[in-house]
């Protein structure tokens, strides 16, 4: 759907063809398992993946200096927010205070704004009213069910932007394995964990995928090593949940289990 | 233990997590709102819980509550409870939460700055990584000021990971206190040339976005930039500097002529298009900074519009879009060659895309002239009626104005088809700018006489159909025309052709339910109006219609004074009385239009809207200067009431002065008209048209175009502006063939238009004469206006704080404040604390440093000078053509210099025995090698004490604290200090404060001040005390309970430092007191002697207080809750006044004012453990009584008499 930008210059470093499932095969409507039943409950789930220009299809390789890994972006983000075709936050992360009223009035400003336009009119869009008003600028990618936007200031690089939307859809991708909607849906700390990474508080932090992937993953290897064996029955129980099984009763009480133990300083 | 933690893991497992709040809320999609307050309410349930682990899946769960717009900001001290967890996992929960909820206003952030400290000191680089992304999205000013040294040391971290974010934090740091930019700016400046490209480019980021802001100061960096860009193949690292370039070139044109060359060469070579767009863009800015004298520039300019061009046929959208965008600036300096692709242009006016044709728009400004005008407003008022969304109608219409109105209305050739274009436009729903064209009409009708009979009649005509403009967007803006249209009517009445027709127009019941600013002009103008009936109609010897006018205002008036707004309820009524004495006059034949019109006498001319602000300050005037004395006790003056009409049309300046003596107005007019007649750029405006055409006998020559006959002479409802298109063209025609007439006969008349304000006509343009002979009146100034470009500047601006000389070597006043201990006894006073910060501001540089650091400022000077050369040297070398220059070695030298200036100041030895007002810088650091070195040695000190980290930790609290109490703080008060003596030998002196913190709820810390009061050097201190049952000293671990806990540091004779030792306490409730030792070894010439000094510890319940704010409708509900006990003392003979009294017991006793009433005040505070004690302090004449409310009878009844005690001091 999407032509591969041919205003590009940003390229990642030299790499083989993925042969990730998402390029190899197309992707069925609703995966099997435990996902298609929660996709059941509404929402879309088609692929991301499926609609990314992969850089690494691409026809002509550029002439020009071979890039260093490390590729800063630019500076004023005022805010990113991803939401679906019919304007659903699935994440929202505003880089200047508002209140949650004003946030929600700016993600329906937004979508409003966003949804309207055809598919093949250009990525810029003044800015609403809400958000910053004339020095900013929405840019912003629709990807199968979901649009990703970017509210930036003027000082931005507009292809750069839209480029970093690029990286940040495949570093989900590659960080959920085929990412669709309900990855989304269901893990937006994830998200939030990722972005963190590329971005931060308003600029542009890392834009080199390989890099932020590896950080990602070692934060979540950290997290499993904590989690240890008191993580484990968490673990088995939210795979038993998965699989929909009718409601346990909650608030089983343990016996009366009440030794007072002292409270735990909760500041160190 | 073990089994708690096996229930509370078990519990957990069946606990809702993230993924199940989701399920759910999908699977109720019809009563998602119950189900979601039913989560909230288990959310709450479980961060009731101690288990860290369920607080942290409550918080996950928050943070999407959060998104889909639920307030959680109620959560915040449990967020902060899980960012404290020891686990990375759940501190990442708790930081995201904080990251998405937090900022300025959210009081407990105060409450994160030790735990933000703490891991951004953490060994595992991704606490440390977290913290700093959280931070970055709720930073404060004060967290940016306690934390700027710890980000500062991070910016050298060895994991680059660290480094990266800790340089991109810093802009934000910045933002909030720009006080660490200087001292921050070298580092930063090193991290350009870092070895990690990520944190290269980041610095990069950092210094382009602080550049961006106020590009002077970084003008110095344009070498080293230079050589980035030339030899940096990173595009994302090009595009950020030659952006930078942009905004520096402007400052510095020779940085511009060095520029473009390198720069046509990357528009030539690279392929990327984002790259070029860049380029051309700085090429731009270039061309715009340098005069147009240099001939290559236009093959620079044509290159550049030739590739734009490119750009806009591009099928990409995306790239059409930027090339207009980009042509739009090269239009301001070079219309010429933007106006050749007007093609381009139009075509973009018709695409699809809202974006392309809003920037299409913004290029049709500079593409207009007197021919086409006209076509292409038509054009763009077909797109106005297509248009679907209000923003891009809006954008239509504020731009059809701008078009029109620039460059004084230049292109305009008949006003008449303007006017009915702002008519037209009057029409449009829903539109925001009813104010603009409000304000066109008025500006156009004032300036332009010719137009004004038109305008009066369009005007009137508008007014009858109020109820049309009016009815159908009452919330709109578009009722703002019918301000100009009243107004327009009223002072122009002279014109109207039916004047009581409009004036009931203007009086019909509906009127009343416009806006309130409408309304008061309306009620102005009908007066007018009524001045103008009333002299028609007793020229005409009429009484019997004149007093039927009377009554009719008589009967309709009252209707405004019953209006909701205060002014037209104002007006009315005075007018009201003021038409009913006319009644009067009149029922007696005393003609009385005379009088009133002189009312209104006088012509209102336009000023300029900067023309107050440049009435230069008469010599001899101080406007600081105070007139009368300030009363002393003028508090209440402080905070006058907002101006109620503040929002209201500023336009109220224009109406006229109150009545002058009317000899005096009309002496002032003449002087004034002397005045503009010798000024040669005034404009003269004649006193009224009619007079004009007779004075004028020159101006018959000037084709005034036979109005009569192209305009019906009144136009029966809305104009239609298109006829006008039609009857131009043949006014057109007609006149070509009259000038081709008149040009065979008489040469010299061509000198048409020069009354105009500016002349650039183009060629074509000449041979186009306006159709009314247009009288443009330029604004008003004052006489001797300073000519002054600062007016444009925003004070509110956040990044002109950033304004900072960065060459400048660094102060030693500068520095960044750090967490240390407190070294002397008097950094603890708040109210020497407030002196400094004072000082600080008003005077940088003090002078006792000043004459210590003469000699460096001179060298420093000397350098600064050579740097300046250097740079004026790389300026004023060309690099060679194609190739990027190789530096000249002269420029890279600056940076040692500059570093070796920044260090200098440091050298200055660190007395130990400080000014008071030296205290707070003090607690600056030095940002340097210096200071790392500084900091081993401390390391190896504290090593000897395990414990001190733990020590370190509350005296934070201890500064938040005066900051607050100082600002009720309004009259001198004595110096006030917290420490109390505690024992005191020949040796030595121990001065002692309490302090709680509420993060730990039974400990306390006292701050121990020891200061050598003899000239032996003092070693080996050694702090011990009886353990209570109470209470306890906190000793290392392993140690026993009767060993001592040493001090960390020695005494050389003289000096003084303070220890911090902590005391685990059981109950609170009431005071106690400890009995201890200090022993030490003192060493002098003649040897060493061991001593001893006995103290007695007094924990006060006052000490187990901590300021707490407290805001008024929370402590009215606590005050409710009824579970508070109540208490009561009385002190009488105080003559303190109320106001120190209560400074006295914020700072004493630890509270915290939440509201006052004239001698009252009710204050809050907490103890450690949780207890609130509400206070009411009330003043009689010579007494003070106190009711005290707590959630503990015995800590309200001790803290009371404590309190008592105090007071009576008094």
């Amino acid at each position: 759907m999407l032509r591969a930008p041919a205003w590009s210059c940003f390229r990642f470093p030299p790499r083989r063809p993925r042969p990730g499932p998402a390029l190899s095969k197309p992707c069925p409507a609703a995966p099997g398992g435990a996902r298609a039943r929660a996709c059941a409950g509404g929402g879309g789930w088609g692929r991301i993946a499926s609609e990314i220009p992969r850089r690494g299809s691409r026809a002509r390789p550029r002439p020009g200096p071979q890039l260093p890994p490390g590729r800063p972006g630019s500076a004023m983000i005022k805010a990113i927010l991803i939401f679906n075709n019919h304007g659903k936050p699935r994440l929202s992360k505003f880089y200047q205070p508002y209140s949650e009223d004003t946030q929600q009035q700016i993600i329906r400003e937004t979508f409003h704004l966003v949804s309207k336009r055809d598919e093949n009119v250009c990525n810029f869009l003044e800015g609403g009213l809400l958000i910053g008003g004339s020095d900013n600028k929405l840019i912003y990618r629709h990807y199968a069910t979901l649009y990703f936007v970017f509210c930036v200031d003027s000082s931005e690089s507009e292809l750069g932007i839209l480029d970093l939307i690029q990286v940040f859809v495949e570093t989900l991708d590659k960080c959920f394995e085929n990412v669709c909607e309900l990855d989304l849906i269901f893990h937006v700390d994830k998200v939030h964990n990722i972005l963190a990474e590329m971005v931060m508080g308003g600029m542009v932090l890392e834009t080199n995928m390989n890099e932020i992937v590896t950080q990602i993953d070692a934060q979540n290897k950290l997290e499993k090593s904590e989690a240890g064996l008191a993580g484990a029955p968490a673990r088995a129980v939210s795979a038993v949940k998965n699989m929909n099984l009718p409601e346990i009763p909650r608030n089983i009480n343990i016996g009366d289990i009440s030794i007072k133990v002292p409270n735990l300083p909760s500041f160190k | 233990m073990a089994l708690k933690m096996v229930k509370g893991s078990i519990d957990r497992m069946f606990d809702k997590n993230l993924q199940d709040l989701v399920r759910g809320i999908r699977n109720h999609k019809e009563d998602e709102a119950k189900y979601i307050s039913q989560c909230i309410d288990e959310i709450k349930q479980e961060l009731k819980q101690d288990n860290i682990a369920v607080k942290a899946n409550a918080v996950c769960k928050l943070t999407y509550l959060q998104m889909l717009g639920y307030d959680i900001s109620w959560a915040a001290f449990n967020i902060i409870e899980v960012m404290s967890a020891s686990k990375f996992t759940f501190k990442r929960i708790g930081y995201l939460a904080a990251s998405q909820c937090f900022h300025e206003g959210t009081d407990v952030i105060m409450l994160t700055t030790n735990q933000i400290r703490k891991d951004l000191s953490s060994p595992s680089q991704y606490d440390t990584g977290v913290a700093l992304t959280g931070l970055s999205c709720f930073v404060t000013p004060d967290l940016a000021r306690d934390l700027a040294n710890d980000i500062m040391t991070l910016m050298s971290h060895t994991k680059p990971y660290i480094r990266k974010k800790a340089v991109l934090i810093m802009y934000k740091v910045f933002l909030k206190y720009p006080e660490s930019l200087r001292p921050a700016f070298p580092r930063l400046k090193e991290k350009l040339e870092d070895p990690d490209p990520g944190v290269q480019s980041a610095a990069v980021n950092v210094i382009c976005e602080l550049a961006r802001r106020n590009p002077k100061n970084y003008l110095s960096l344009a070498p080293l930039f230079f050589k980035l860009m030339t030899s940096s193949t990173n595009n994302w690292v090009l595009i950020k500097i030659i952006k930078l370039f942009g905004a520096l070139t402007p400052l510095e044109p020779r940085l511009g002529k060095k520029l473009i060359e390198p720069l046509t060469n990357l528009i030539h070579s690279t392929s990327a298009m984002s790259l070029l767009y860049e380029c051309v863009n700085t090429v731009i800015a270039v061309l715009i900074s340098l005069s147009s004298g240099m001939p290559n520039h236009s093959a620079s300019i044509q290159l550049c519009v030739q590739k734009l061009r490119i750009l806009i046929e591009d099928s990409d959208q995306n790239l059409k879009y930027l090339g207009l965008l980009a042509m739009s600036k090269i239009l301001r300096t070079h219309p010429k060659s933007v106006q050749a692709h007007k093609d381009l242009v139009l075509q973009c006016l018709d695409d699809k895309d809202e974006s392309i044709r809003l920037r299409a728009l913004d290029l049709l400004y500079g593409m207009v002239s007197k021919k086409n005008l006209m076509e292409i407003v038509k054009k763009l008022m077909t797109h106005v009626d297509k248009a679907e969304g209000t923003t891009y109608r809006d954008e239509l219409l504020t731009k059809i104005i701008d078009i029109c109105s620039q460059s004084n209305y230049q292109h305009i050739t008949n006003f008449e088809w303007y006017i009915s274009i702002l008519v037209e436009l009057t029409r449009l729903e829903g539109t925001r700018h009813g104010h603009l064209i409000a304000a066109q009409m008025l500006d156009v009708a004032i300036r332009v006489k010719a137009i004004r009979r038109f305008a009066v009649s369009q005007m009137s005509a508008l007014l009858d159909s109020a109820h049309l403009v009016a009815s159908s967007t009452q919330r709109s803006g578009i009722c703002e025309v019918l301000y100009a249209a009243a107004w327009i009517c009223g002072e122009f009445s002279e014109h109207l052709q039916e004047p009581q027709q409009t004036l009931e127009a203007m009086l019909r019941p509906k009127v009343t339910t416009l806006p309130g600013h409408i309304q008061a002009v309306y009620v102005q103008n009908v007066v007018k109006l009524y001045a103008a009936i009333l002299q028609q109609k007793e020229q005409a010897a009429d009484a019997q219609a004149a007093q039927e006018v009377t009554q009719l205002l008589v009967e309709r008036l009252p209707q405004f004074v019953q209006s909701a707004d205060l002014e037209a309820q104002e007006r009315a009524s005075c007018i009201l009385q003021l038409v009913k004495h006319v009644q009067k006059l009149q029922a007696r034949d005393v003609p009385v239009a005379e009088e009133v019109s002189a009312l209104f006498a006088g012509e209102l001319n336009p000023v300029a809207p900067k023309a107050q602000k440049k009435v230069p300050v008469p010599e001899g005037l101080d406007l600081d200067a105070w007139i009368n004395e300030p009363l002393s006790d003028s508090e209440s003056e402080d905070e006058k009431p907002k101006a109620i009409f503040h929002d209201e049309e500023p336009r109220h300046a224009k109406q006229r002065p109150p009545e002058a003596d009317e000899q005096e107005l009309a002496r002032r007019r003449e002087a004034r008209k002397q005045e503009q007649a010798n000024n040669p750029f005034y404009i003269k405006s004649s006193p009224s048209p009619q007079k004009r055409y007779q004075d004028a006998p020159g101006v018959d020559h000037i084709p005034v175009v036979q109005i009569d006959l192209s305009v019906p002479l009144k136009v029966p409802g809305m104009p239609m502006s298109d006829q006008y298109v039609k009857l131009e063209e043949e006014r057109r025609h007609r006149q070509r063939l009259e000038k081709d007439k008149r040009k065979r006969k008489k040469r010299e008349r061509e000198r048409r238009g020069a009354r105009r304000h500016t002349s650039l006509h183009t060629e074509s343009d000449e041979d186009i004469t306006p159709a009314q002979r247009v009288d443009i009146v330029t604004e008003e100034m004052p006489e001797n206006a300073l000519p002054s470009d600062e007016d444009d500047k925003d004070p509110n601006d956040p990044y002109r704080a950033l304004d900072i000389d960065l060459d400048k070597p660094l102060a030693d006043s500068e520095k960044l404040p750090v967490q240390k201990h407190r070294d002397t006894e008097t950094s603890k006073s708040p109210e020497r604390q407030d002196v400094t910060v004072v000082e600080k501001k008003s005077k940088k540089p003090k002078k006792k440093e000043k004459k210590q650091k003469e000699k460096e400022r001179e060298k420093k000077k000397k350098k600064e000078a050579e740097k300046g050369v250097d740079l004026d040297f790389w300026l004023s070398t060309t690099p060679p053509a194609a190739t990027p220059a190789p530096l000249p070695p002269g420029f890279l030298q600056e940076e040692p210099g500059v570093n070796a200036a920044v260090t200098a100041p440091k050298e200055e030895p660190r007395g130990e025995e400080q000014d008071a007002g030296e205290d707070a810088e003090q607690d600056l650091e030095k940002p340097s090698e210096q200071k790392k070195k500084k900091h081993k040695k401390d390391k190896g000190e504290r090593s000897k004490d395990k414990k001190r980290p733990k020590k370190r930790a509350p005296p934070r609290e201890g500064d938040a604290e005066p900051v607050q109490n100082g600002a009720l703080r309004e009259e001198p008060l004595p110096p006030m200090s917290s420490y109390s003596l505690l024992a005191e030998n020949s040796y030595i002196k121990m001065t002692y404060d309490v302090q709680g913190s509420l993060q730990k709820d039974s400990q306390v810390t006292v701050s121990m001040v020891l200061e050598n009061q003899s000239s032996s050097f003092l070693k080996n201190m050694e702090l011990n005390v009886l353990d209570s049952l109470n209470a306890r000293l906190a000793r290392p671990e392993g140690s026993s309970v009767h060993d001592g806990v040493p001090v960390p540091f020695q005494l050389p004779p003289g000096i003084s430092n303070e220890a911090q030792f902590v005391f685990t306490i059981q109950s609170i409730v009431t005071a106690q007191k400890l009995k201890g030792t200090l022993s030490f070894i003192a060493k002098n010439d003649e040897g060493s002697t061991h001593e001893k000094l006995d103290f007695k510890l007094h924990f006060t319940c006052t000490s187990y207080l901590v300021t707490t704010p407290c805001y008024s409708d929370a402590f009215a509900k606590l005050l409710e809750s009824g579970d508070l006990s109540m208490s009561s003392v009385k002190v009488d003979g105080i003559s303190m006044s109320f106001q120190n009294l209560l400074a006295k017991i914020c700072f004493h006793h630890h509270f915290s004012v939440v509201e006052r009433v004239d001698s009252c005040a009710s204050m809050y505070s907490r103890s450690i453990q949780g207890h609130h004690v509400c206070l009411l302090v009330k003043k009689g004449e010579k007494s003070v009584s106190v009711d005290g409310k707590c959630s503990d009878s015995t800590l309200l009844s001790n803290v009371l008499e404590e309190m008592k005690e105090t007071l009576a001091k008094c």
